[in-house]
């Protein structure tokens, strides 16, 4: 081993690395990894305030100070954006919290193993299907002449002509966040599951004592014991509010909900990228990821006053 | 616990070595091969999607060939999807360049980003065939803006007799049960069109479709082509005066009221396809294929795959062919656009070639004849006969072989586009592609194909009564000009704009209950006055159209 040259002053923290420098070599290649792909990449903001032209390169690019984020907020089209890309997270955020706290419940309730245990995992199987696949699904169920949906209602004599599903944006918004929901459910239930199983057994028997019926239980028991992993989730799916889910709204969106399709993140790559605009589109994921760095310290904030547990 | 802390401390360190090995040490792209030193290995990118691509053509037949002719082998990689100027997008800005590229409908963005090498000392060099293949008439016309040519494009302005033509696609089922008429105008078709949907409601216990299009994503182009198919004008960004070359934009322009109008009308008659805006390019393919559409609008290009599965199956009659429609009182129609010297795209060498006097003398070595041959026409003996003239040739067994995709693959033949080429034939007197002899070409139709064209006793789709003269302006097409960075602004933003408007109105247009179509036009009509200013996009492409009419033919227009 090579000697280490220190200061007397640090002389303790070294001390402290050498006792530990296995864990600290063991650190090491995730410092080193978050520091490569998260924060070095950081330094590229800086073309949100020039005119970016990669032949001219960042250095020789000229300097624009705010002109990237006057034009960002001037355009109708970016408020539109940002309208649907709020509208959709928080119907996917509701929709999806729901639906999984739901579905934990039940399958919680469930004493049969080899039924729950199918149920999961059949609930669970649509998370690894890409949204290349899933979308395709979804816009083959709901076409108006073949699609299966269209088919049942007719055959129930619900409705007399087929309806154009995919063709109203307020139905858009709510196929995203269904089909959202038909996706990821089981697959967010098993945080809830897991949580569940840490609650004591105790805490039941007592219930029963005191005469609380299934109902009851859940409500008394159960819900308050999953608590805490509901706060933590929420704060932490707040920071993605700004990410209304791009690969499933780029492939499920047709020309007829244009104005309600249209996202953040659509917008970045209609608007920014694909035309060769990198520092507007650089300025747009600026903008989102300070706001959502604001939506999270917010999120923590009322959790925190709410007395739950908090995240950062 | 010694070995416990051992084993840790070795696992620590493999993975700090191998994060920092895989971070700092470049993966060498420039392998060496190591049977034959002599052969270099370039890496291409190609964005073409339109076209199936091979995994790797140079180690087909004639891949290999091409390799003992030239001492090169190329490493492509492909571009999948539809997204072209996404890729390319961050392709340039990650500075991330391979040896040689072909950048298709975005080539001209590694041009405008400073991206290639002038190819103009070269082709003074070491352009051989180069000088052979391209006039100075034609090298003149691929300069660009700046001065510099870049790429040797393959579009050569021939009109091929293979093409599938262009216009509105009409069933064949349809023009046989009524007697192949002559149809060119819109009028006309559409009381066709009702009797026949009316008769034959069904095919094979599926709804008949009287007329469906393509609107999914970057090809919704293709429901913009009734605006200026059927009242008689080209398919560019702007409409340009033929003679004072003044260009014009409106994206709510004259033809498109008219347009819609009348597809509107086909709507409400429950002619016009009920999932045209919700289906994808996939559904609409398969509707074609199973042979239940009676017309639709689409490139040629796009019905390729759902007539070869018609043609498998035995229901030729149902594929469909193309007719110039036009509104009465049209002259002429002009969905054939000649693609002359394509001023546009071609393969080009970049600025991160290791060695692009190599890469140049292969593309110029591609133009030998020798190789010409081996990349369109095949393997002699195989591919292709000679006769005692010395004149190439097929049989009709090697027509339908070379049809084959499985056989099309294995052997290399029909990958070779957008390679640099000689224009119709070569010096020997061959044409340069089988598809450009009108015997082969004639040969290569399916048996209802062949039979329309005796019907109307025509050699090939792409003339009377099929098309009009092929419309090819001597100013180019406005779609292959590059808009300065500088302008993107003030000219790219509000084409994008319109083109969005377009994508929202066009059809709640086509969709519009009875009654309520002026009403949604004259809301459109308001929007693209009060969001787009076109003053600066018109006198951008003016200059531009007489820029080259002085630089072409040095016509000057004041």
């Amino acid at each position: 081993m090579d000697a280490v040259y220190y200061t007397e002053s640090k002389k303790t923290f070294w001390q402290k690395v050498k006792e530990q420098k296995e864990l600290v070599l063991m650190i090491f290649p995730f410092v080193l990894y978050v520091i490569l792909f998260h924060y070095i990449p950081l330094w590229w903001w800086v073309i949100a305030f020039k005119e970016y032209r990669p032949f001219q390169g960042v250095w020789g690019s000229e300097w624009v100070g705010l002109q990237q984020f006057k034009d960002l907020f001037s355009d109708s089209g970016f408020w539109l954006a940002m309208r649907n890309t709020l509208v959709i997270s928080f119907l996917k955020l509701i929709t999806s919290f729901a639906a999984a706290i739901t579905l934990a419940l039940m399958l919680n309730e469930v004493k049969n193993m080899l039924f729950k245990r199918t149920i999961q995992t059949i609930s669970y199987l649509p998370h690894f299907v890409s949204w290349v696949v899933a979308a395709s699904i979804v816009i083959s169920v709901l076409s108006p002449e073949s699609g299966i949906l269209n088919q049942i209602l007719m055959s129930l004599k619900i409705i007399k002509q087929p309806i154009v599903w995919m063709g109203e944006g307020h139905y858009f918004w709510w196929i995203l966040a269904l089909s959202n929901v038909w996706k990821e459910t089981g697959w967010n239930a098993i945080v809830y599951l897991a949580a569940m199983t840490s609650i004591d057994p105790e805490l039941y028997d007592a219930a029963s004592v005191d005469g609380c019926g299934r109902l009851q239980k859940i409500r008394y028991v159960t819900l308050p014991g999953i608590a805490p992993t509901i706060s933590m989730l929420l704060i932490l799916n707040v920071g993605w509010l700004l990410n209304a889910g791009f690969e499933q709204v780029l492939l499920l969106r047709n020309p007829l909900v244009q104005d309600y399709s249209q996202i953040l993140d659509t917008y970045v790559l209609d608007y920014g990228i694909t035309m060769y605009r990198y520092s507007y589109a650089t300025a747009a994921g600026m903008f989102k990821s300070v706001v959502s760095i604001f939506l999270v310290l917010l999120a923590n904030k009322i959790a925190a006053k709410l007395n739950a547990s908090t995240v950062v | 616990m010694k070995f416990v802390r051992k084993i840790s401390v070795v696992v620590a360190l493999v993975f700090i070595i191998s994060a920092v090995l895989t971070g700092i040490v470049p993966v060498s792209s420039q392998k060496v091969e190591g049977a034959s030193k002599k052969v270099v290995t370039f890496t291409m990118f190609s964005a073409d999607a339109t076209v199936q691509y091979h995994p790797d053509i140079f180690s087909t037949a004639i891949g290999q060939e091409i390799t003992k002719k030239t001492g090169v082998r190329l490493k492509i990689e492909h571009f999948v999807g539809m997204d072209q100027a996404t890729k390319i997008s961050l392709m340039l800005a990650s500075g991330d360049l391979p040896d040689l590229v072909y950048g298709s409908g975005e080539h001209k963005q590694f041009i405008q980003n400073k991206a290639l090498v002038p190819l103009d000392n070269y082709i003074e060099k070491y352009g051989q065939w180069t000088k052979k293949a391209y006039s100075s008439a034609d090298l003149k016309k691929l300069r660009q803006a700046d001065g510099h040519i870049y790429f040797l494009s393959y579009t050569r302005g021939e009109v091929s007799p293979s093409s599938m033509g262009e216009g509105l696609y009409v069933m064949i089922d349809m023009l046989q049960k009524n007697n192949w008429p002559r149809l060119k105008y819109w009028e006309d078709l559409v009381p066709m069109l009702r009797n026949y949907v009316k008769k034959y409601p069904k095919y094979k216990g599926m709804p008949v479709i009287g007329m469906s299009a393509i609107t999914e994503g970057a090809r919704f182009y293709v429901i913009q082509d009734p605006a200026t198919g059927l009242n008689g004008l080209i398919a560019d960004t702007v409409q340009v005066d033929p003679k004072t070359y003044k260009a014009s934009y409106d994206p709510a322009g004259i033809g498109m009221y008219k347009a819609y109008k009348a597809l509107n009308a086909l709507w409400n008659e429950g002619l016009f396809d009920k999932e045209a805006f919700v289906q994808t390019y996939d559904q609409w393919a398969a509707k074609v294929a199973q042979g239940r559409v009676v017309t639709s609008w689409g490139r040629s290009w796009h019905f390729n795959t759902a007539f070869n599965t018609l043609r498998k199956n035995n229901e030729d009659d149902r594929i469909l062919v193309p007719f110039g429609i036009v509104f009465k009182g049209v002259k002429k129609s002009r969905y054939v656009m000649l693609q002359s010297i394509g001023t546009r795209d071609g393969v080009s060498i970049t600025k991160k070639c290791k060695d692009p006097v190599r890469a140049f003398q292969f593309l110029d070595q591609l133009l030998n004849p020798e190789v010409q041959k081996l990349m369109f026409w095949g393997i002699k003996g195989r591919d292709y006969l000679v006769d005692k003239k010395g004149k190439m040739y097929r049989t009709q067994a090697m027509i339908d072989k070379a049809r084959d995709p499985v056989y099309q693959k294995q052997e290399g033949l029909g990958y070779w586009n957008i390679y640099p080429r000689w224009q119709l034939k070569l010096p020997d007197g061959n044409y340069v592609k089988p598809e450009l002899d009108p015997n082969i070409a004639y040969m290569q139709w399916a048996p209802a194909q062949k039979k329309v064209l005796d019907a109307y006793k025509a050699k090939t789709f792409v003339e009377p009564p099929f098309a009009d003269e092929p419309e090819s302006p001597p100013w180019g097409y406005a779609w292959e000009i590059n808009i300065p960075p500088e302008k993107q602004k003030e000219i790219q933003v509000p084409l994008n704009i319109a083109n969005d408007l377009a994508r929202k109105y066009i059809p709640m247009l086509i969709m519009a209950p009875k009654g309520k179509y002026d009403e949604i036009w004259n809301k459109y009509k308001a929007e693209v006055r009060a969001k787009i200013n076109t003053k600066p996009i018109e006198e951008f492409y003016t200059q531009e159209m007489r820029q080259r009419m002085a630089d072409w033919y040095g016509i000057k227009v004041k």
